[in-house]
């Protein structure tokens, strides 16, 4: 239960940071935040299955 | 001490700081540092988050609040706006807050045993003038934005615009890279070499002007203008994103390559090749070389121009080329007169207007998409003749020789006259015509004054507003 909203807890700021690091590439190396932002979805997806993985149990 | 995150009050210490920054030192480059830097910001943020949320676990609520949420984007919104604004070259401060301040410039050294002149990073106007002398004279003027006259004179002695013998070259350089960042530097030079020096440029965002001048010109960079005539030698310009390329009396070949607007090129005695999108009106006149013009969905090739073209994004029209002649067009208006040996057209959209002139006739290969096809030949020429209209009827004026036949919605005109090359028209959409030349203006409008050429093509598009029209009525 401590680990299910842990999870929903670190998610927002995780996103935040996230999208930071994408923008710093895109200001700082050739990888433009058009070529990089499928990795939000990643991120995205992976909060919402560690989220899920451990609401059963 | 529950719950409150510490971020809101760290980014009002933030923003202060940075104002107060700003306010006390204005020429600091601020908004160039915001522009680049402000990702870490959210880093930053989102670390402290995430830092709170594990040290006092108890104390966290699900996520980050709406208001959060809000400002992030905005922040996002506004840093990405800066960043491609600092990015395209505008820097907000020095730009907005600063003063223009012109300095004089004045430098001459000799050309001897050099055979060409260099220009590196040049940014401003160029007009190089060849003349009969043995020197380099450079004369003109510079501008620097600075906040304080004291920082413009500095950045003034720091970049003398110096003339630099290596070996066989000259190079010039007005040492920009010196210039603080927050200070821009433009000239306005007048710069006389001997006339048998070749010319080349690099990089910067330079508009040149190149006159009389014996030896190759290669200009590159990534912004500008061109314009050039009176030169001996071959040219070619690759310039990223220009207004104005123009050329005028080259002796040699002219090579043209970027994105743009207009292009003025005339009286060459070599080949000229134009590869990129420009989007302006462009000109090409009395080429003696081939002649070949490439970019997106455009393409056009001769084996000579004594006569010329003019196109925009709307219209093309060429007179007296000489073939083998090859046209690719999306969406233009084709209108071609005298051509010789041979000619592929292939027009996506747009009527097509075809009056080769001479006798023999060239092979004829047309096809359009969407658009009619109108043949004028003489009265006595000899072809063969396959025209299909899939869509569209078919106008003969030629008689008897020629077939015409009707299959459903398509015409096809079929039929030889004399033993001559074979002339292919495929129209999908709209109909071809064959006309006789001189009669075919009659023929075509009723009573047209007479020069009827330019008021001829709205005859035909008078109706279609009235089609649209009724049918708007009708639905």
């Amino acid at each position: 239960m401590t680990d299910t909203s842990l999870i929903r807890a670190i998610r927002g700021p995780i996103i935040l940071i996230t999208v930071g690091v994408l923008f710093a590439l895109n200001n700082f190396t050739p990888y433009g935040f058009g070529k990089t932002w499928p990795v939000l979805l990643i991120v995205l997806g992976l909060l919402s299955l560690l989220g899920r993985g451990e609401r059963p149990q | 001490m529950r719950s409150r995150s510490l971020a809101g009050p760290l980014l009002l210490l933030l923003l202060g700081a940075l104002f107060l920054w700003r306010n006390l030192h204005p020429e600091a480059p601020l908004f160039d540092l915001l522009a680049t830097w402000w990702p870490f910001l959210l880093i930053g943020w989102g670390v402290l988050r995430l830092i709170e949320v594990l040290i006092w676990r108890a104390s966290r609520e699900a996520g980050l609040g709406a208001g959060e949420i809000v400002l992030v984007i905005l922040i996002c919104l506004a840093g990405m706006g800066l960043f491609e604004i600092n990015r395209h070259g505008i820097h907000l401060t020095p730009e907005i807050f600063g003063e223009q301040f012109e300095f004089p410039v004045a430098s001459r050294a000799s050309a001897a045993g050099a055979t060409r002149i260099v220009f590196e990073n040049p940014r401003g106007t160029i007009h190089l003038n060849g003349a009969d002398t043995q020197e380099i004279t450079i004369n003109g003027r510079k501008f620097i934005r600075a906040y304080k006259r004291e920082d413009a004179e500095r950045t003034d002695g720091q970049t003398p615009v110096d003339i630099v013998p290596q070996g066989d070259r000259v190079l010039v350089t007005s040492h920009q890279e010196r210039a603080p960042a927050d200070e821009r530097i433009t000239g306005e030079l007048d710069i006389t070499v001997p006339r048998g020096m070749a010319v080349e440029a690099y990089g910067g965002n330079a508009d040149y002007e190149i006159t009389d001048i014996n030896g190759d010109v290669d200009l590159r960079g990534a912004r500008g203008d061109a314009r050039l005539a009176r030169v001996i030698g071959n040219v070619r310009v690759e310039i990223g994103r220009s207004e104005t390329i123009a050329a005028d009396t080259i002796q040699g070949n002219l090579d043209v390559e970027g994105r743009g607007s207009d292009v003025d090129v005339q009286n060459v005695t070599g080949q000229v090749t134009l590869n990129g999108q420009y989007v302006g009106s462009l000109a090409f006149k009395s080429i003696n070389g081939a002649l070949q013009l490439a970019g997106p969905r455009m393409e056009v090739r001769a084996a000579a121009l004594p006569g010329s073209i003019s196109m925009d994004l709307g219209d093309f029209s060429g007179s007296n080329l000489v073939g083998p002649v090859r046209l690719v067009t999306q969406s233009r208006d084709v209108h071609l007169e005298g051509f010789t040996d041979s000619l592929t057209l292939e027009s996506v959209r747009g009527d097509v207007d075809l009056q080769p002139g001479h006798v023999p006739l060239p092979r004829i290969d047309a096809h359009s998409g969407s658009g009619a096809i109108e043949l004028v030949l003489p009265e006595k020429a000899a072809f063969q003749l396959q025209a299909t209209a899939y869509r569209g009827d078919a106008v003969n004026d030629f008689g008897d020789p020629i077939e015409t036949q009707v299959e459903g919605r398509a015409a096809v005109l079929r039929g030889a006259q004399g033993d001559g090359p074979l002339i292919r028209i495929v129209a999908d959409r709209g109909s071809v015509a064959v006309r006789k030349q001189g009669s075919a203006r009659n023929a075509g409008a009723p009573a047209p004054p007479a020069p009827a050429a330019p008021p001829a093509p709205p005859v035909p598009k008078a109706p279609a507003p009235v089609n649209l029209k009724s049918s708007e009525v009708k639905l």
